[in-house]
């Protein structure tokens, strides 16, 4: 039973501070309907901006708002490749994740650097709890709550709907006098200044930041988002919102399951892929299922 | 009704987990993180491993490895790294960001596990312990710097009457400079008059070599990725100027360099086992064990090249050889 507890622990400890950058990824691929490549550097944007403040002792809070500012404007540039010079989404993000690459790498100053005892965003809760699960996850509970709200509000706005319509039909909205340029810019500045919120706060969680954290970053958010559907569903924006953090959780608890069963580490990415690929497919194979109990009830009815 | 099944599959997905996850406790648990599935870093792990073996520290007689591997994925890691952090009673972290995982767990936790490390260049600068000498808290390890020293030494055992050496290496990559600056001062010591050159990317790398090897007896080079992608260059340009060219690692050596000595990853990992049995049968405190680097490393020698270049290669030097490529 211990190792249950662990498990949901560790996976609400983890899930929830990627929920953050699984957010983003909903934003940018399902609300915007935008392949969005940046996101992998993005993650570690976030990260190196945060570490090498908190290195240079600015508080741990504003570390954390710059970083969120800096995948803004990261975001924002794909979107400007992509509107005003007409390059395709997926080579937009790739240009701005290549870019990200040096930038990143100027930031750091080296491929890794470590906060060592310099306090975090974690520190405040940490001195006044004791029960190290809490402390830690205290923090990132309040900012993902204010996240969700600020979010929920947002897409309920005149702008945020007009991003929405966007993503839903590009033409339609362009023909209600959306400016359709502006809505997937900002739609892409908003996905990737969670992405890189969340790989600012993995980072302090982690106390270093490396060049190799943002890799694999959009498969793990988007079989969350989609884990998260498929559980919890999308009836609403609201339940929507929920269940692309929650599936976050759940992704994270399945791959400590996977840990703790004690399989072969170099095959972790392989069932990675294949969970994956079931999630992806959960969609077409619950329809056959509906339609084989609708066939199996008209019989019933002759 | 899709939703039952699936928690089902969950509870059946958590029983067997449960199930599995039940410890022998009689066992010593060791638990290993390795960042990524990577040469080096596998033989540093299976030296470990053979090493407590030859003292006789079984896997499942008496104690229980387990290997975790996150291939570079962060949550992964952090997963692992809580799990290693519970459940075991010694830790051997391969990386440095493994490494600072288990380390920043462990603290967190206020757990007083003995933590080993490898494979990590600098663990002072990643802030694994306090210095190399005294770890402070419950973390030691070995490091795989590269033995600058023994590698410069190495000019004029090869050239005795060389007087000037080159040094190149990519501008861009601080592990590189940080080399190059301990190498020209060490070659200063032994008396040769040093130039460093560097290169933006290996674009340029073919005409600045050219221009400094015209210029000096003997190319340095250290661990370097841009060049070590381009080692071809290199060898061309040791054939045409006729001066050798001594490179920050084995496997360079391999690929167009002259000479090297390099560290052993499987020896390395044998070391690092010593400090675990140090601490797991003479019950010594982590903070009581040094951490070091290799005490001897592994000579590799490119004698086909040197050949042809006309450089005689003293008997000692390939009596000591490791590895000779003919």
């Amino acid at each position: 039973m211990e190792v249950i507890f662990y498990i949901l622990q560790d996976a609400v400890e983890i899930g929830l501070i990627w929920s953050l950058m699984t957010l983003g990824i909903f934003i940018s691929f399902r609300v915007l309907e935008f392949a969005d490549l940046t996101a992998e550097g993005a993650v570690t944007l976030g990260s190196a901006i945060s570490v090498a403040l908190l290195l240079n002792n600015v508080p741990p809070l504003v570390a954390t708002i710059i970083a969120l500012i800096g995948g803004f404007v990261a975001g924002a540039i794909t979107g400007l490749l992509h509107t005003k010079l007409k390059i395709p989404a997926i080579l937009a993000g790739i240009i701005s994740m290549t870019g990200l690459y040096s930038i990143n790498l100027r930031i750091m100053g080296k491929a890794s650097i470590y906060v060592g005892d310099n306090s975090t965003i974690y520190s405040f809760f940490q001195t006044l709890i004791e029960e190290p699960f809490m402390a830690k996850t205290l923090t990132t509970i309040i900012v993902v709550v204010l996240i969700f709200l600020i979010l929920y509000c947002f897409f309920g706005t005149e702008i945020g709907m007009s991003i929405r319509a966007t993503g839903m039909n590009q033409k339609m909205a362009r023909a209600q006098g959306i400016n359709t340029d502006i809505m997937i810019i900002l739609g892409l500045a908003i996905a990737n200044a969670l992405i890189a919120l969340s790989g600012a706060l993995s980072a302090q969680s982690d106390k270093s930041a490396n060049m190799d954290i943002g890799k694999g970053t959009i498969v793990i958010g988007l079989a969350s988002i989609i884990l998260g559907e498929v559980i919890f569903g999308k009836r609403t924006f609201k339940n929507w919102l929920i269940s692309v953090i929650l599936g976050s959780v759940i992704y994270q608890a399945l791959v400590g399951i996977a840990i703790a069963l004690g399989l072969n580490p170099n095959d972790l990415k392989l069932l990675q892929a294949i969970l994956i690929a079931f999630i992806l497919a959960m969609p077409l194979i619950k329809k056959k299922q509906a339609k084989r109990s609708s066939r199996k009830e008209v019989v019933n009815h002759a | 009704m899709k939703l039952k099944k699936l928690f089902i599959l969950l509870l059946i997905f958590i029983g067997g987990a449960s199930l599995i996850g039940c410890e022998d406790s009689n066992l010593i648990q060791i638990g290993i993180l390795q960042y990524l599935e990577h040469n080096a870093l596998s033989e540093a792990r299976r030296g470990f491993i053979d090493g407590l073996a030859e003292a006789d520290f079984v896997d499942g007689k008496n104690i229980k490895i387990k290997v975790y591997n996150p291939e570079t994925d962060a949550p992964t890691m952090a997963l692992q790294a809580k799990k290693l952090v519970r459940s075991s009673d010694l830790i051997l972290a391969i990386a440095t960001p493994a490494a600072s995982a288990v380390v920043n767990e462990a603290k967190e936790r206020g757990k007083n596990i003995p933590i080993l490390f490898t494979a990590v260049t600098d663990p002072v600068d990643a802030k694994l312990i306090e210095s190399n000498e005294h770890p402070g808290g419950n973390v030691t390890g070995t490091n795989d710097m590269n033995p600058i020293p023994e590698q410069i030494s190495l000019v004029k055992e090869l050239v005795p009457n060389a007087t000037k050496l080159g040094i190149i290496y990519t501008g861009s990559e601080p592990n590189s400079e940080v080399q190059a600056g301990i190498a020209k001062i060490e070659a200063e010591k032994i008396g040769l008059q040093v130039t460093v050159k560097t290169i933006e990317s290996i674009n340029d790398l073919q005409q600045v070599a050219n221009q400094l090897a015209a210029a000096v007896d003997v190319l340095y080079i250290p661990t370097d990725n841009a060049i070590a992608g381009a080692m071809g260059i290199i060898n061309e340009i040791v054939r045409q100027k006729k001066i050798p060219a001594i490179v920050g690692e084995p496997n360079n050596v391999d690929a167009g360099g002259s000479i090297t000595y390099g560290v052993d990853y499987y020896n390395l990992g044998k070391e690092t086992a010593l400090m675990a049995i140090k601490i797991l049968r003479d019950k010594v405190s982590p903070k009581d064990i040094p951490s070091t680097g290799l005490s001897e490393y592994s000579l590799v020698i490119n004698k086909k090249q040197l050949d042809l270049i006309g450089v005689a290669v003293p008997q000692e030097l390939l009596d000591k050889a490791d590895k000779i490529i003919e």
